[in-house]
């Protein structure tokens, strides 16, 4: 298989009930990162560097669109301020999906001078597990 | 309903209209803090969700006629202001709303010769930055005496509450009685049969521009419209309403 574009791509988010919403249409760009921390356990006798793999994270942004069609990128990121819950972010591309317990923790919805409006939104991980893919 | 842009918007602080002074709205923030659970048996981070912020910024231009920006904001007011961002002007548009406190005024004298200020609000009195709908079609109306303004249709009963959201601008005479009524049965929001859902502070002369957030729980039913009563001339105001969920964190 050749290497592949991120088109096609799918992305969909808890809203403020618990219901998976597709939010593919309206995000314009997400970035998803999984990084590891780890240990420099690196002893006097070492050459190079020596370390271990510790605890995992998962952070999500988002660059959405507003579209306030029901179920739309407006309705899922509104509760931000008001639905405390974990949400469920999954990312498919090719059969590959990445689902994830996330929590919103922060939601901006910026209306620039020319007259644009656009959401930012960020998600980290909650739920203590390893981000897997399937 | 679609992709909207930010056209058409309207910016009302403590009763004040600034939104011909608004150049552009360089933040409008829900933010919530969380607390680190990663347990020993963890393999990756566990987080639980706290305590909520929000913050608004805007930059402004200088206008110092009667009831613009200056008069509205150049004061730095120490007690709570609340805010009413319209995202649109036709009724059930979208509105954000904030108490908040007002933490600058902020002037740039650029060599070119504008003059640009920034603004910047904080969430106060533990509230979220809230979303809810506008009332009144346009932002600010005008009415001449008691009377009501057609609702909007939320498509069901909920029972978890609501919040609503009055801005004050003006009035000539009387006493203006400001409320929100309710109806179950109404096919256009005008028909039906309507009850008061929530009532406001009533406002009385002088008439300074004002602004109140009142909160109201149980049952909600399908439409909503902003509604004056009393007997007064000419109520310049703006109104919104935010439906609790049933999963929001002040459902009640």
């Amino acid at each position: 298989m050749p290497a592949l574009t991120g088109i096609g791509a799918t992305f969909s988010l808890d809203d403020g009930g618990g219901n998976l919403q597709n939010l593919t249409p309206d995000v314009l760009s997400v970035t998803i990162n999984t990084p590891r921390n780890s240990q420099d356990i690196t002893a006097l006798n070492d050459g190079a560097l020596r370390r271990l793999l510790l605890l995992g994270d998962a952070s999500i942004d988002l660059e959405c669109v507003v579209n306030d069609a029901t179920n739309a990128s407006f309705d899922v990121f509104k509760t931000a301020g008001t639905y405390d819950s974990a949400r469920t972010a999954t990312f498919v591309r090719n059969g590959h999906t990445l689902t994830m317990e996330m929590i919103l923790t922060q939601v901006s919805w910026p209306r620039a001078q020319d007259g644009s409006w656009r959401i930012s939104a960020s998600l980290q991980l909650a739920s203590g597990s390893d981000p897997t893919w399937s | 309903m679609a992709v909207r842009t930010g056209i058409g918007w309207k910016l009302y602080i403590q009763g004040y209209d600034i939104s011909g002074d608004v150049g552009a709205l360089d933040t409008i923030a829900m933010t919530v803090n969380t607390q680190d659970i990663t347990s020993l048996n963890d393999g990756s981070m566990a987080r639980l969700a706290l305590l909520k912020d929000a913050q608004i910024s805007f930059t402004v231009f200088f206008n110092d006629a009667t009831g613009a920006q200056f008069d509205a904001l150049s004061t730095l007011p120490t007690t709570d202001v609340l805010v009413l961002l319209c995202a649109g002007t036709t009724r059930g548009d979208p509105v954000f709303a904030m108490t908040a406190k007002q933490t600058n005024y902020d002037w740039r004298r650029s060599a070119d010769g504008s003059l640009v200020g920034t603004v910047n609000l904080i969430g106060a009195a533990a509230f979220p930055l809230e979303v809810g709908k506008l009332l009144t079609s346009g932002g600010q109306i005008t009415h001449a005496s008691a009377s009501d303004e057609t609702g909007i249709d939320h498509g069901a009963q909920t029972t978890s509450g609501a919040v609503g959201f009055l801005q004050h601008f003006a009035a000539d005479s009387g006493t203006v009685e400001y409320d929100i009524e309710d109806s179950s049965d109404s096919t256009n929001g005008v028909d039906g049969t309507w009850a008061n859902l929530l009532a406001f502070t009533d406002v009385g002369t002088p008439y300074s521009p004002t602004a109140e957030r009142v909160a109201v729980n149980g049952t909600v039913e399908r439409w909503t419209r902003a509604s004056t009563n009393g007997t007064f001339t000419n109520a310049d105001f703006a109104m919104g309403l935010r439906r609790r969920a049933t999963n929001d964190y002040d459902a009640a």
